[in-house]
């Protein structure tokens, strides 16, 4: 027997040995789910968490000569949501947050903070860990598990680890001077006041507003209108 | 640090202001507003009901002075009127008003002592049962070619065509998004000519004018009874229309009252079968809602089943997303829901909606080509989505109905189930199969079916027998006449476990029954021949 027999004999008998050994095939298979309950776990569900990022402006308006650019003075966050489902109406949700915040300051002869001087540039500029706890008032309440509308009523801490003070002027030399000025003791630490959040699935309207200030009010008779309005989107479907 | 100076008032004042508003904008919404009775009101069936709507009623034995076909006091809506905003719709069957109104309004309308209840209308949209259409094609590919050939022939479309059986004298309700260019498609042109569209209305604008917006009515339409270049893409060519477009796409608008109001409308024309492709899903509910009972819609399609419609319902296209199951209404009990299997593979197409029901009734109730053929504002192409498979089941219905026009939407129902290729087997993706017209031509003799295989209980296991040994020896290669169903179940007749087996071998061991601890009767199904096994 030559050799291409030989392998023609083993391809052929080890076929057959497979078509036995392999009997059927499952081309599609379904358990089914005997106690099909709710998952804890969702958008509607009794817990949902899910990231989102946003931004914010600090709004001018006048207040005793502290003045700033509000669209030149922005707020970026990026946040963590988690969310408690109460019942079809209302649900408890709280965030954790790290944000920079920017204070571009204007420059005319009756600003009075932080200085009177006159810079070609000057900015606070702020690193911010926050965390905040809202009530959500949900407006479609016969929903699935959608977002839906809703509005957020809550309450919004502040930590403000890293304060800068920055201004740049250009010298008569021509040379330019920049000055950062980290954590100077005029800066509140500690921010918190009333938010509100206003949604529509995962886009939000949300505004904060900073009952302490910006500056503190033992070295300055004004401060910044420390509110602030904006975007923030989810990340979730 | 805590005195609010006069600066910081005024934000305050601001912010509260924003609260007030961002409240008040949302607050407004629709709802329906139940009356209690509908006293003083006169209603004559034989001038509000087109002729088809009494012979249908007459069929069934409805009560032609039925209580709910009454029109609504008069009376009650001048007084609502004048306490909300605006209403959009008035419903007999529901004796409701959906009305525009905010949270005051509702408030002095549901003190009034003819209103019975408020319920708040959903604003959230119903999806579309269309998965992936071609357009654009100008030339049909082999693979499109081939789906046309199969998608009527699978269920015996050829067999009506030789026995002249085309859905004549049957009314169908087409419930979609817009039927643009089925006043100019050739597609069509055998239904313009010959009148067949009966009534059109626009529930969305208002209006009588429905051949613009989403063409996905007008693929649907042209699977249930469209002709093009002499060749047939639906089998009810024969049947009459009724276009009612119900859903514009994304965007939140109330559909709901669309919907129940095309139902009213569909009943009143005389309406027999009425094709819905549309579900909720995930926006307004959970699965487990998905009972036919929960759902809004669901109640009203099965209202419309006990007025003598039979509604035909796509089972949905999330067999392959996180919710999976079928949507409302197709979860409703007196319908039938529409699966959809691969053209190519002959097995559940990958995302056509699961069943059971949330309380274990089995859906989908049949299933049909969920990649379909069908006509497209360039001529032909292929779309997918059991929006499709839909329509195909619809065009079927019209042609049984016109063989038995005696029969209810109940009966009809049945023999559509019964015809199935898989009945009395079942399972929740499959349904009982593909309807077949060579059953509903010829009658059931189960005599004909040749016993294809034995299956006996040993030891706790499962020995099939394979009779009808025709290509099993080849069957390595992927074919669907070896396809075995099975399902696992328990006492309570309810499925655990499912599938399709393709067989390679004539005597095997099945042995799945095994991992369930309640299983009490395995189900087998091949070749047109079902066995059961008791396990007990």
């Amino acid at each position: 027997m030559n050799l291409f027999i030989k392998i023609s004999i083993s391809i052929l008998f080890l076929i057959l040995t497979i078509n036995k050994a392999f009997t059927q095939t499952d081309v599609f298979n379904v358990q089914v789910e005997q106690n099909p309950k709710e998952p804890f776990f969702g958008i509607n569900n009794k817990y949902f968490n899910h990231y989102y990022f946003g931004l914010h402006f600090n709004s001018n308006f006048e207040k005793q000569n502290a003045q700033n650019f509000s669209l030149r003075s922005p707020k970026y966050f990026f946040g963590w949501k988690h969310i408690l489902k109460l019942n079809n109406f209302f649900a408890i949700n709280a965030d954790l947050e790290l944000s920079n915040s920017f204070y571009c300051i204007k420059q005319n002869e009756f600003k009075v903070v932080p200085d009177t001087l006159k810079w070609d540039k000057q900015r606070l500029i702020q690193n911010q860990l926050s965390s905040a706890i809202f009530l959500r008032i949900n407006f479609d309440k016969r929903r699935g598990n959608y977002m839906g509308h809703y509005l957020d009523l809550g309450f919004k801490g502040t930590y403000n680890y890293t304060n800068i003070h920055f201004t740049k002027i250009e010298n008569k030399d021509r040379t330019v001077s920049k000055v950062w000025r980290y954590n100077p003791n005029y800066f509140e630490e500690i921010n918190y006041g009333p938010a509100l959040r206003i949604g529509i699935k995962r886009y939000v309207f949300s505004a904060n507003y900073n009952l302490s200030g910006v500056l503190k009010d033992n070295y300055f008779t004004s401060d910044f209108t420390p509110f602030s309005l904006g975007l923030e989107i989810g990340l979730h479907k | 640090m805590f005195e609010l100076n006069t600066n910081k008032m005024k934000s305050v004042k601001l912010l509260f202001f924003l609260i007030l508003f961002s409240s008040f904008g949302l607050k407004s919404q629709t709802h329906w507003v139940v009356f209690t009775d509908k006293k003083d009101t006169s209603f004559d069936p034989y001038e509000y009901f087109d002729k088809l709507a009494i012979e249908r009623r007459l069929l069934i034995g409805y009560d032609l002075y039925d209580y709910s076909d009454f029109p609504l006091n008069e009376g009650y809506i001048s007084i609502v009127e004048k306490n909300v905003d605006s209403i959009s719709y008035s419903s007999r069957w529901m004796n409701a008003l959906s009305v525009w109104a905010d949270d005051n309004q509702i408030y002095v309308v549901s003190l009034m002592p003819f209103v019975k209840e408020i319920v708040p209308i959903s604003n959230l949209k119903m999806e579309l049962s269309s998965k992936k259409i071609d357009f654009n094609v100008s030339s049909l590919s082999k693979n499109d070619s081939l789906i046309w050939d199969k998608q009527l022939k699978r269920m015996g479309g050829d067999l009506y065509k030789t026995h002249g059986v085309d859905g004549k004298g049957v009314r169908i309700a087409v419930f979609d998004a817009g039927f643009p260019y089925v006043d100019t498609h050739s597609a069509f042109q055998h239904l313009r000519e010959g009148n067949r569209i009966i009534k059109t209305r626009d529930f969305v604008r208002k209006r009588d004018f429905v051949y613009s917006f989403n063409s996905h009515g007008s693929m649907v339409l042209s699977a249930i009874a469209g002709i093009y270049e002499n060749k047939e893409i639906g089998m009810a060519t024969g049947a009459e229309f009724l276009l009612a477009r119900t859903e514009k796409e994304s965007e939140p608008f109330s559909e709901e009252v669309n919907w129940v109001a095309a139902m009213e409308w569909a009943d009143k024309n005389g309406a027999h079968i009425i094709n819905s492709s549309l579900g909720y899903t995930y926006h307004r509910y959970f699965p487990t809602q998905m009972d036919g009972k929960t759902a809004f819609v669901s109640r009203m399609a099965n209202t419309a089943a006990s007025k003598g419609l039979l509604v035909i319902n796509a089972a949905g296209n999330e067999g392959d997303s996180k919710w999976k199951f079928i949507g409302a209404p197709a979860d409703a009990d007196s319908i039938i829901s529409v699966g959809g299997i691969d053209p190519l593979t002959d097995k559940k197409i990958s995302f056509s909606s699961l069943g059971p029901t949330a309380d274990f009734r089995l859906k989908p109730n049949v299933v049909a080509f969920g990649h379909v053929l069908i006509a497209n504002k360039s001529g032909v192409g292929t779309a997918h989505g059991t929006s499709f498979a839909a329509p195909l089941v619809s065009g079927f219905a019209a042609c049984a109905k016109q063989l038995f026009p005696d029969l209810n939407a109940m009966q009809l129902k049945e023999l559509i189930e019964r015809s199935a290729d898989l009945y009395p087997y079942f399972d929740y993706a499959h349904g009982y199969g593909v309807p077949q017209a060579s059953k509903i031509i010829f009658g059931f003799d189960n005599s004909t079916v040749d016993s294809s295989f034995s299956a006996i209980i040993d030891n706790k296991r499962i020995k099939i027998n394979i009779l009808d040994e025709n290509n099993i020896a080849n069957s390595l290669i992927y074919d669907y006449s070896n396809f075995m169903y099975y399902s696992v179940l328990n006492n309570k007749d309810i499925i655990l476990e499912y599938g399709v087996l393709i067989v390679h071998s004539t005597d095997f061991i099945f042995n799945k029954h095994s991992l369930h601890q309640d299983a009490s009767k395995v189900r087998f199904h091949f070749r047109g021949q079902t066995i059961d096994i008791n396990l007990n």
